[in-house]
């Protein structure tokens, strides 16, 4: 499909009538729609959707009269909205017109429902409408671009996020590509099992009236069957769980690798953190401890200095204690009194023994108190080693808790400075429980994968198994003779149409791959490298010490991943895909497409829209960009030699825009 | 596949039906005019057809 020219009239802010003519030529395929953000260039990729499809990813979708004239409009008179695209397709020239009438009733504008002409240019020239019986015309724009392929040529740049992950990308490649004529032939040929297909139905209408253990093989393999395709979904959805998670894995193993420093610091912090909180524990702990003790020992604790203090003093003191301890003078006086002392001596006046006694009476109090200062200093003495015990253990829980807080502070200091180098790091401790849960998961999944394997392969045997025991019971029945014949037409195409397919579809993959890789090394200024999988999904990998590790994207970098991926498709489907069926060629070639693009260059620095500019033309057919003028000043020396058509949107107000040829 | 299978089919018919089948389907992938219980039943016919015809 080649554009030829646009037209609008009263579309959007598209006021009165708006025309654009693309280039189409070989050398100069590129055409260069100027304007900033708002002036129009996303209504003018909308149109293309509208023309088409009746569809338009816009504000007030609703609303495609313009806005200056729905006003003006007096009431009960009616204008049309019109877009009209002239193309070539498969080398007829088309004309596609979408006109909407809008009324005007009660001061209130609406719309009727849109009409759809296409009409086609005849060899002599003449213009030949294409009457629309029913789906024809519908059938026609699908021949021509079918909607679920749309995105891919009329690019929103902006709005769509990730062609190369789309769900549906599969089904689309294969349409671009040629394969889904292959596919979709398998799928209806299908087998003996799927009762809805042509072998199925072959099969079922094979005569098995009376032979009722054909029919119940028959079932045991429809069954089987049955059962085959739900493992067979049940594994794709296991596989694909798989790749998430074995991609996650990497990514996770990447990211511990790489921050392994901030890891250890991380782990460490929670080392600290508990112990401080243990350490606080125990603190409180000794804190009551010390004061329960210093409660009870508080009269000895306090006592204890000035107790020292005294015996200290009384130790300097001289203090004649020639006195027998706890004597006094009125025990002696006694036992002068009883005139016998306690050795049975007689005190009698002048003996030898009261005189001894009555000197005693100087050594003792109250004559003498050396006596009784040595006693109170025994006393004191007592006191004092209760009291030193006591004083030991407080002092001994005092310093445990002063060291406990020592110890803490030094480890809040530790933790501060950890704090400080993790500051603004990512937990690690996150992505290490996240690595141990996908680690799990691959472990149940890839069991269940292997269940879901071994009953296939059970399910298989039962199948072939039964298999024979029908041929062979149906085989003996004559009346089935020629359906036995088609059957072996449809299972002998099927068994072609499969090795084709897999032999097309692997060489497509890998000629896609190989197209994508080398577009997205001219566009990508760095060193990664793009793998497409068995559904066409696109990874980015990087080389890291040896290995190729599924890597992250930025913005920037999917763009230029989504281009390098849409310009493979692209370049792909102008290649021709032939098939042979004996000497007869089929031609499963799709047709060369042009790009038409919103906005291509936001979010790309300025070498990649200078490598995109330069790429993109000379692997699309036609080029349609709508481009900013910021970005346009990294793109025009690269593409300017390939502009064969440029424009530019004025913005006059809110609701009207004006294109300029330059 | 099945026992059915033996080597006495047409090479020529064969061939026939399968650019037919093919050409069909390039058709209604163009035009999405049929579903798919109507395109089983296009390639049976163009299977019993061709098996029917003598050249």
């Amino acid at each position: 499909m080649l554009l030829k020219t646009l037209r609008m009239v009263n579309f959007r802010q598209y006021k009165g009538e708006t025309k654009v003519t693309f280039a189409c030529g070989k050398e100069r395929n590129v055409t260069i729609i100027l304007g900033d953000n708002t002036f129009g260039k996303t209504t003018l990729l909308q149109a293309f959707n509208w023309c088409f499809y009746k569809v338009a990813s816009l504000p007030n979708p609703e609303m495609m009269l313009n806005l200056d004239l729905a006003a003006s409009m007096p009431d009960g008179t009616s204008t049309d909205v019109e877009v009209e695209i002239t193309l070539i397709h498969s080398g007829t020239e088309y004309i596609l017109t979408r006109t909407q009438e809008y009324i005007k009733r009660n001061g209130s504008v609406t719309g009727l429902q849109p009409s759809m002409k296409v009409s086609y240019r005849e060899k002599d020239g003449q213009i030949e409408p294409i009457k629309d019986t029913g789906e024809r015309i519908k059938n026609v724009i699908n021949n021509i671009l079918p909607q679920d392929l749309s995105t891919y040529f009329f690019f929103d740049t902006e709005r769509v996020g990730a062609v190369s992950n789309r769900k549906d990308l599969a089904d689309s490649v294969k349409g671009l590509l040629g394969l889904s004529v292959l596919d979709n032939a398998i799928k209806h040929l299908g087998t003996r099992q799927n009762k809805k297909s042509v072998i199925g139905q072959f099969y079922g209408s094979l005569d098995t009236e009376g032979d009722s253990k054909a029919k119940e093989a028959l079932e045991r393999i429809q069954d089987a069957q049955s059962r085959r395709e739900v493992i067979s979904t049940q594994l794709d959805q296991v596989d694909s769980e798989i790749k998430h998670y074995e991609n996650r894995k990497e990514q996770l193993e990447v990211i511990l690798r790489d921050n392994q420093t901030t890891a250890a610091l991380q782990k460490k912090k929670d080392d600290l953190e508990r112990r401080i909180a243990q350490e606080l524990k125990a603190q409180g702990t000794m804190s009551k401890s010390y004061l329960d003790d210093f409660n009870t020992g508080s009269m000895h604790f306090y006592a204890q200095p000035l107790i020292t203090q005294a015996l200290n003093f009384l130790r300097e003191v001289k203090i004649d204690d020639k006195g027998i301890k706890d004597l006094t003078k009125i025990t002696l006086e006694d036992i002068i009194k009883r005139g016998t002392c306690v050795c049975g001596s007689d005190l009698c006046e002048g003996s030898e023994a009261l005189e001894n006694i009555r000197a005693e009476i100087k050594y003792v109090p109250p004559e003498s108190i050396g006596n009784a200062v040595r006693n109170y200093k025994d006393r004191l003495t007592t006191f004092s080693k209760n009291a030193d015990k006591i004083f030991g253990g407080i002092k001994t829980r005092y310093e445990e808790i002063f060291r406990s807080r020592v110890r803490i502070q030094e480890w809040n200091d530790e933790l501060e400075e950890i704090s400080e180098k993790i500051q603004g790091k990512d937990n690690m401790a996150k992505y290490e429980h996240e690595l141990l849960d996908v680690k799990g998961r691959l472990r149940d999944l890839n069991t269940k994968r292997d269940k879901l394997i071994r009953e296939d392969e059970a399910k298989k045997n039962d199948i072939e198994r039964f298999q024979k025991l029908y041929d062979g019971l149906i085989a003996v029945s004559g009346k089935n003779k020629t359906t036995m014949t088609y059957i072996r037409y449809a299972e002998e195409i099927y068994d072609w149409l499969t090795e084709t397919y897999k032999e097309k579809e692997a060489f497509i993959r890998g000629e896609l791959e190989e197209q994508v890789n080398m577009i997205f090394e001219r566009m990508y200024h760095g060193r990664r490298r793009v793998s497409i999988d068995s559904k066409y999904q696109v990874t980015l990998l990087a080389t890291i010490a040896d290995q190729e590790i599924a890597s992250g994207e930025s913005e920037g970098l999917n763009r230029v991943k989504n281009f390098a991926f849409i310009a493979g498709l692209v370049a792909l489907a102008k290649n021709r895909i032939v098939s042979h069926a004996g000497e007869e060629e089929i031609d499963l070639s799709s047709e060369p497409y042009p790009l038409v693009m919103d906005a291509p260059f936001s979010n790309a620095d300025e070498t990649h829209t200078s490598n995109i500019s330069k790429v993109l033309p000379e692997i699309a057919e036609q080029v349609v960009m709508f481009v900013m003028k910021k970005d346009w000043r990294y793109a025009e020396p690269v593409i300017n030699d390939r502009v064969g058509a440029m424009y530019s949107l004025n913005k006059l107000s809110e609701q009207h825009s004006v294109l300029k040829g330059d | 596949m099945s026992e059915f299978r033996q080597s006495d089919l047409s090479e020529k018919k064969l061939n026939q039906m399968k650019v037919d089948i093919l050409k069909a389907e390039q058709d209604n992938l163009k035009t999405r005019e049929k579903p798919n219980d109507e395109m089983v039943d296009a390639i049976r016919k163009i299977i019993v057809e061709e098996v029917r015809k003598t050249y």
